[in-house]
């Protein structure tokens, strides 16, 4: 049987590539994240006022989209630095939680409030519950290490 | 009073040594740092971006470096005084760690480059129409801004992987 040694990791075998790898992982929830909450600032009408949240979600999904998929990307490949260790470790466990939840949300309901042309209550709860789910993915991150 | 010395003195006062004792405060303080980075430094690299006409054409440059503006200011003072709290509350290790060093020469070139830069790319009577072109100065100015910040951000990270030489920590350590 065939069983993953995470020693043979390429990412635990020098001193470069783990943090390198975390590097961009934090550039990419930098554009992932940025582009997110510039719509989310929109839908709560706190700014961005030039254009309407349409306008904004297109003008940043596909950077959003290339964001997401390199912080997924690098996330993996942290993940495979020790598996053992993130599967047992709690804010890890609630961190992919609101990952999955954040995805489903951003592609579903954020899309939908996004469409619409005016600022209502509506708006207003989804661009505010958007920002509190990818705040807690960012702090859930930090404490994986502090548990 | 050498710099080390200021550095641990700021180590030693209350708040320091709370941030540093604590269980909670620390790791609290760090993703308040890094949540700044999530969100504002997202919108510096979508201002870089569409200076270079790669996103967001649709939107004037000035109207959207306008629009960003409060937000970006915001985001900076927030990261701001979060790294300061960190750093202070372990200074006597910050101190000769040379990524830190490294960190704190790119912040002082990122406040050289929005100085520099204000009147011809980031002012107001900058650049008015969209324009196809992109002005030299403009692309100068974006390409420096990404690759100075994702350098703030390597180098912050890199921070937690230098290992002082032995006897240079115990050098450190007598500091009085």
């Amino acid at each position: 049987m065939l069983v993953y040694d995470p020693s043979t990791n390429p990412l635990n075998n020098n001193e470069w590539s783990f943090p390198l790898t975390e590097c961009f992982h934090l550039a990419a929830m930098a554009l992932s994240i940025g582009t997110i909450v510039m719509v989310d600032i929109r839908l709560i009408g706190f700014g961005m006022k030039g254009q309407t949240a349409h306008q904004l979600l297109r003008d940043t999904e596909l950077w959003t989209l290339a964001g997401l998929a390199i912080v997924i990307t690098s996330g993996l490949l942290i993940f495979s630095s020790d598996p053992i260790h993130y599967l047992h470790n709690g804010p890890f466990q609630f961190k992919m939680v609101m990952l999955l939840l954040g995805i489903f949300y951003n592609y579903t309901v954020h899309r939908k409030a996004a469409s619409s042309n005016k600022t209502s209550l509506l708006t207003v709860l989804a661009g505010v519950f958007s920002i509190s789910l990818w705040l807690s993915l960012v702090f859930a991150g930090i404490f994986i290490a502090f548990v | 009073m050498s710099i080390a010395e200021v550095f641990h003195w700021i180590q030693e006062t209350g708040w320091a040594t709370n941030i540093r004792e604590s269980g909670l405060t620390y790791p609290v303080i760090m993703s308040l740092h890094l949540s700044s980075i999530a969100f504002f430094g997202g919108m510096i690299l979508m201002t870089n971006l569409r200076l270079l006409n790669l996103a967001m054409t649709g939107t004037p440059v000035n109207d959207l470096i306008r629009q960003l503006r409060p937000w970006k200011w915001a985001g900076f003072v927030i990261m701001v005084t979060c790294g300061i709290l960190l750093a202070s509350s372990k200074a006597d290790t910050y101190y000769p760690n040379p990524y830190f060093r490294i960190k704190m020469a790119l912040l002082f070139l990122i406040g050289v480059h929005g100085l520099f830069f204000r009147r011809s790319v980031y002012g107001e009577g900058a650049r008015s129409a969209t324009g196809s072109g992109t002005p030299r100065n403009a692309t100068i100015a974006a390409c420096l801004s990404i690759a100075l910040w994702v350098g703030m951000i390597s180098m912050g990270r890199w921070i937690a992987y230098y290992e002082a030489p032995k006897d240079a920590t115990a050098a450190q350590l007598t500091v009085r």
